[in-house]
């Protein structure tokens, strides 16, 4: 009876940490969904390219909200994982689209100072030729 | 919809029982609603939660846990009924959506929205100035959000008996459903002091997101 209340005993203090662990990562995967479904990519893309390195400045500042309606009734260990997984996946997808804006701005803006280049090279070897 | 969201006067509350059934179980508990002010729901099952919705801050207290999370929030959840219901038209109009197209199915009437850059359109169906459904639909995905059973509690605010919102991204599927029971209008006098005026005790653990 000792070795099975024991046993018991074990078993819970081993479990615990191991569910609440479970309940973690299972936060954090439905946050991980959610922040994926709730981020307007589009929106950040948008930002990085027409405002650059601000634009990426502002993903990384402005955190997104976590939506309430996901943690009524959760107990604590779940609404800390879950708002913590929220904003640090939400943030870095912010980043992430407004890094692609940039860099799409900045490969647009050296293919058209190339081009011009191009353009006034071929003008002054022209002109350069008729002279 | 927009009748939903439509004041009350100061000293009255919207309050009832809700049940709000998810994939993940089922939560219930009470509602204390001050439009435009704030929203109180305090979960009765599986947890003991209050949350307190107050502009830009959602507080959630455990008060078995001893535990208090401050959560820097801009949503208006159950303001109105639900979080959808800050996607009024005026709302949309502000962040951009153009008015595409207006119809009438029998006593319904149907508005389209759309924004050019972020690839969104926006459904709305309304009948007799109530919102009765809402589809928004993006490259990310689709939500539709169903409200039901609307009536008038008091002169010229409406609230709904259900409010179902489905999300449907890629091929995966979800619903929620959020029941209301016994919603009423009640006085200050009515409404329990901790709805009226939150107060912790000092030895909670007082946990920040989003201030930082």
């Amino acid at each position: 009876m000792r070795v099975f209340a024991l046993a018991i005993a074990t078993a819970s203090m081993v479990g615990a940490p191991v569910v609440l662990q479970a309940q973690a990562t299972e936060a954090c995967m439905q946050a991980e969904a959610d922040v994926r479904r709730d981020v307007n990519g589009t929106l950040w893309i948008v930002a990085g390219f027409f405002f650059g390195l601000l634009g990426i400045g502002a993903a990384y500042i402005i955190e997104p909200d976590p939506p309430m309606s996901r943690l009524v009734g959760k107990d604590p260990g779940y609404v800390a994982a879950y708002t913590d997984c929220y904003k640090r996946a939400g943030r870095s997808i912010q980043v992430n689209k407004a890094l692609i804006g940039c860099v799409a701005s900045a490969v647009l803006s050296t293919a058209c100072y190339g081009a011009y280049c191009c353009m006034v090279a071929g003008a002054a070897g022209a002109a350069g030729a008729t002279y | 919809m927009l009748t939903l969201l439509c004041t009350l006067p100061d000293t009255l509350w919207v309050s009832g029982a809700f049940v709000k059934i998810a994939p993940d179980g089922e939560v219930a508990g009470y509602f204390y609603i001050k439009p435009g002010n704030r929203t109180v729901l305090r979960v009765v099952r599986p947890v003991n939660q209050i949350l307190y919705m107050v502009p830009e801050t959602l507080i959630i207290y455990y008060p078995d846990h001893r535990k208090l999370f401050k959560i820097r929030s801009r949503h208006r959840f159950l303001e109105g009924g639900m979080a959808s219901f800050t996607v009024e038209e005026e709302n949309l109009i502000r962040a951009g959506f153009m008015f595409v197209k207006e119809g009438k199915r029998g006593d319904t009437l149907l508005k389209t929205y759309t924004h050019p850059n972020l690839k969104t359109t926006v459904d709305i169906e309304t009948v007799n100035g109530y919102l009765v459904n809402l589809y928004a639909r993006s490259s990310d995905g689709e939500m539709k959000v169903e409200f039901k059973g609307i009536r008038e509690i008091y002169p010229g605010y409406a609230f709904p008996d259900t409010v179902s919102t489905t999300f449907l991204t890629g091929s995966r599927s979800s619903t929620e459903k959020f029941v209301y029971y016994s919603v009423s209008v009640k006085p200050d006098s009515l409404v329990p002091d901790y709805v009226k005026r939150p107060s912790f005790p000092e030895d909670v653990e007082v946990i920040y997101r989003g201030w930082d």
